[in-house]
């Protein structure tokens, strides 16, 4: 029996009560991006991964440094003492990128954005303090907005002082005006990123490393390519290109860790559609999802949805929260 | 796992099938959170 009905609704409070919904769907969402990306495995391969970005998304968002700080350290790449920009990704502990670049006493100029400028900047001048003790001089350690008219300015200085220059190239910040982006490749699925890194090469003439840290089995991993040299104007996008290559290194356990993928699903799933005949092919990979009303299992692979009983829900739910994983 | 996979087929087979191909997406794209997890340092 087919029951053609439209959804429309958001979780409140009250759908809270049935548990953790919104995070549940998160993971859900999680792996079926993976899978229209091309990079699950299997069927078992995808459940395990809900239990991972399950395990990944609730674990304790403080942590201590000092072990995974040292290990970093060590794996760095080696480079000479020129200034580049390194293009890094909001991937696994990006957040000790600033402080490794510091111990290889390298000078850092961050680029944050400005609703997280203030509390990052005490965060770091915090971490400098303690490892160090004492400030930093502006030649070691130096913020710059991204909403200051001047930014590109001040990187530049920055890049002319010595100092290297940490940009995350999978930002959207800078509103939507078609101007600033360009589409990449990833995985065969064309997104849009913003080239500003791109700009501040050929301005700067820096050579543009990209790097990504992440965890694996809890201890870090290091991906990185060769420095890209300073781009002509027509080189834009083969730049933003060459960093997200570094991506396709990555294992579906990885990607877990990278916290703007979510956000390319409505990007991704518009690109799958057209490949709808082959991915749709072969057994359904169901899963539950929770919504506030129905007790559903969806198709990650079609998007046909199924409704089941509470307890055939729970059941499954439970299952694979139980399979353990170490991130 | 194996085992697991056939309970949740069957599972399915005996469910009633809602929203047609692809809409499921749509409902996915509403009712999850961001999933996202910042670690901070200290």
């Amino acid at each position: 029996m087919k029951n053609n009905h439209k959804l429309s609704f958001s979780f409140s409070e009250e759908a809270h009560t049935r548990g953790d919904g919104p995070t549940w769907n998160s993971s859900v969402r999680f792996v079926t991006l993976l899978y229209h990306w091309g990079i699950v495995q299997d069927y078992p391969h995808l459940i395990e991964l809900i239990a991972r970005h399950q395990n990944w998304y609730k674990q304790s968002r403080f942590k201590d440094d000092a072990r995974l700080l040292e290990q970093l350290v060590r794996q760095w790449p080696p480079v000479d003492k020129k200034p580049r920009i390194w293009a890094c990704f909001h991937i696994g502990p990006y957040g000790l990128i600033p402080r490794t670049l510091l111990l290889r006493d390298r000078g850092v100029a961050i680029l944050l954005k400005d609703e997280v400028f203030e509390e990052q900047q005490d965060m770091y001048l915090l971490y400098f303090q303690k490892t160090f003790g004492r400030q930093p001089a502006d030649s070691e350690l130096r913020f710059i907005r991204s909403g200051d008219p001047d930014c590109l300015t001040q990187l530049k200085r920055s890049v002319a002082d010595g100092l290297d220059v940490i940009c995350f190239v999978d930002g959207k910040e800078g509103g939507t005006a078609s101007r600033g982006w360009t589409m990449v490749n990833l995985h065969d699925m064309p997104i849009p990123v913003r080239y500003g890194i791109a700009v501040l090469s050929r301005w700067t003439g820096a050579t543009v490393r990209p790097i990504v840290f992440s965890l694996v089995q809890g201890m870090p991993k290091i991906h990185s390519r060769w420095d890209f040299l300073p781009v002509t104007t027509n080189q834009y996008r083969s730049l933003m290109q060459y960093c997200y290559d570094l991506l396709h290194d990555l294992t579906a356990e990885e990607w877990l860790q990278w916290e703007f993928a979510p956000s390319f699903f409505d990007s991704v799933m518009a690109s799958s559609k057209k490949k709808e005949n082959v991915m749709a092919k072969g057994q359904a990979w169901w899963v539950p999802i929770m919504t506030p009303k129905e007790h559903l299992l969806i198709d990650v692979k079609s998007g046909q949805t199924v409704v089941v009983s509470e307890a055939e829900h729970q059941y499954l739910c439970s299952k694979i929260k139980r399979i353990v994983v170490k991130i | 796992m194996e085992q697991f996979i056939l309970e949740i087929q069957s599972i399915a087979a005996s469910g009633i099938q809602t929203f047609d191909m692809r809409e499921g997406f749509s409902l996915l794209s509403q009712v999850g959170g961001t999933g996202k997890c910042t670690l901070y340092y200290i």
